[in-house]
């Protein structure tokens, strides 16, 4: 089975930011859900591999070929719907039909009427929900096999959020087909993902299946006279405050049975997310 | 590529409709004799050679650069898909020009004719070379700031021109030519120099689509 997406030592170097070096590879049939805090290169990463940014160093290859080859098998949605205001969708019909050779203009129109968006209209006069409804049917309708989605959720209501979830799910159904989505709706990203990877200030400091982190990683609550009891190798970053001190723990299993005293509960990706950007490494 | 001519000249169809009612007036203005058809060519030559500008804002104000550049369209077609729309809206003035130009001939206008056809033609090629300026630029530097140092680069080229023609005797040297071509019974090959005039002039984007393929190319969205 080829892997939908294959990173090798990608670097982007700006004046004051520098991404990666990234490793990164998603098999294919799965869901790889980015996280981060704003500004970690999510984006950046994205761009770089769709060849919008020129990356300083490292290989991007895409279902198999580098990205230049894969383009036209790659859907995009980005974090803005990139359409004119003064476009209809029956006009990106018209314009994307001319871009892709695998355009189906039926299932194009089946996604609209799906999304309940009316072909003559026009896109200014869309909500935010129905403009990255219309970049999906686009991203959709040349029947692609990786999707690229930057904030594809972000902005939307719960129903809408869950409609488009579950197109996800339908895609990936085919083990030919991936997903990338980059994205701070973390519970979205429980919801459908395969993989997490978290970038944090343009490196990727966590990476692997969802379920296998969220299984094992845990937060430990206790004292902070507990805490110096605690092996400094046990814990990932810890969170003090006036009321309450927690720790992230990378085992919760090895680390309950290491201190049986202590409660280590399941933890989030947003607590995960919390704990890397504002804990303390120990 | 066509996709992309296509989704520009969609999204300046409310500009283009303004443009036909525009035009509407203005031949009626030109028949009852408010001015004069070299006048009406001459403005809506300058107005189509300014659409690009109006393309690369709206590209701008849609964010479409980096969603384009995701397309399975190399960085070359895309700039050529914008010189394509150039020309195209070049071609139609042209064409409306010519149509203008025949009528006066027809009617028994041959003066009228020949001034409206100077006229298109000095304004069709002065829109080629401007372009030729101005889109490399603005692949550099971005529509806005494009404006600003192609403003500032055509007053000075008008300068240099005043300079040449009048304090360093370019006038003379043109009335002198002149006179040598009619000592000489060539006058007839003044009546080629429009159009060769409007060929070098469109000839000029030739290279501009280089440069600005060779800038587009490295340019981070």
């Amino acid at each position: 089975m080829t892997n939908s997406i294959e990173i090798r030592g990608l670097v982007k170097e700006y004046k004051d930011f520098t991404l990666g070096p990234i490793d990164l590879t998603l098999p294919g049939g799965a869901i790889l859900g980015l996280i981060g805090e704003n500004g970690a290169g999510k984006t950046t990463l994205m761009r770089c591999m769709l060849g919008v940014t020129v990356p300083s160093a490292g290989t991007v290859s895409l279902l198999g070929v580098p990205w230049e080859e894969a383009k036209a098998d790659v859907g995009v949605v980005m974090d803005d719907c990139f359409f004119y205001e003064q476009l209809r969708p029956k006009d990106v019909n018209s314009v994307l039909k001319r871009v892709y050779r695998t355009w189906d203009g039926g299932l194009f129109r089946d996604y609209l009427d799906k999304f309940r968006l009316p072909e003559t209209k026009l896109i200014k006069e869309f909500s935010r929900g129905m403009r990255m409804k219309l970049s999906l049917a686009s991203a959709l309708a040349h029947r692609p096999r990786l999707l690229l989605l930057d904030e594809a959720t972000a902005g939307l209501d719960p129903v809408v959020r869950d409609e488009i979830l579950d197109e996800f799910l339908g895609f990936v159904s085919d083990e030919d087909h991936g997903i990338l989505i980059s994205s701070h709706i973390t519970t979205d990203l429980e919801k459908v993902t395969d993989y997490i990877a978290y970038l944090h200030h343009g490196k990727i400091v966590l990476c692997g299946e969802k379920d296998r982190l969220l299984e094992t990683y845990g937060r430990l609550a206790c004292t902070r006279e507990d805490l110096t009891s605690i092996d400094k190798n046990d814990l990932v970053a810890v969170r003090r405050s006036q009321y309450a001190t927690e720790g992230l723990v990378r085992d919760r299993t090895a680390f309950a049975r290491k201190y049986p005293g202590l409660t280590v509960e399941p933890v989030s990706l947003d607590e995960i997310m919390v704990f890397m950007e504002k804990g303390e490494r120990l | 590529m066509t996709g992309l001519i296509l989704k520009d000249f969609l999204c300046l169809r409310k500009v283009l409709k303004s443009y036909l009612i525009i035009l509407v007036i203005y031949v009626g203005l030109t028949v009852f004799g408010v001015w004069s058809p070299a006048f009406t060519v001459g403005f809506f030559s300058v107005m189509a050679a300014m659409l690009p500008f109006t393309c690369f804002n709206l590209d701008y104000t849609a964010k479409w650069e980096p969603y384009g550049a995701a397309l399975p369209v190399s960085r070359n077609q895309t700039v050529a898909a914008r010189y394509c729309t150039l020309l195209i809206m070049q071609g139609v003035v042209a064409a409306l020009e010519l149509v203008t130009a025949g009528v006066f001939w027809l009617a028994g206008d041959r003066e009228e004719a020949l001034s409206t056809l100077l006229a298109g033609c000095l304004c069709l090629g002065m829109g080629a070379v401007l372009n030729a300026i101005i889109l490399p630029l603005i692949y550099k530097f971005g529509a806005e700031r494009a404006r600003v140092i192609f403003y500032a680069a055509f007053l000075g080229l008008i300068g240099l021109a005043v300079l040449w023609l009048v304090p360093l005797g370019g006038a003379e040297w043109l009335m002198d030519t002149l006179n040598w071509l009619e000592g000489r019974n060539m006058m007839g090959l003044l009546v080629a120099i429009p159009f060769l005039f409007v060929a070098v002039c469109f000839l000029l984007l030739v290279p501009s689509w280089f440069i600005s393929c060779a800038i587009y190319r490295r340019k981070e969205l």
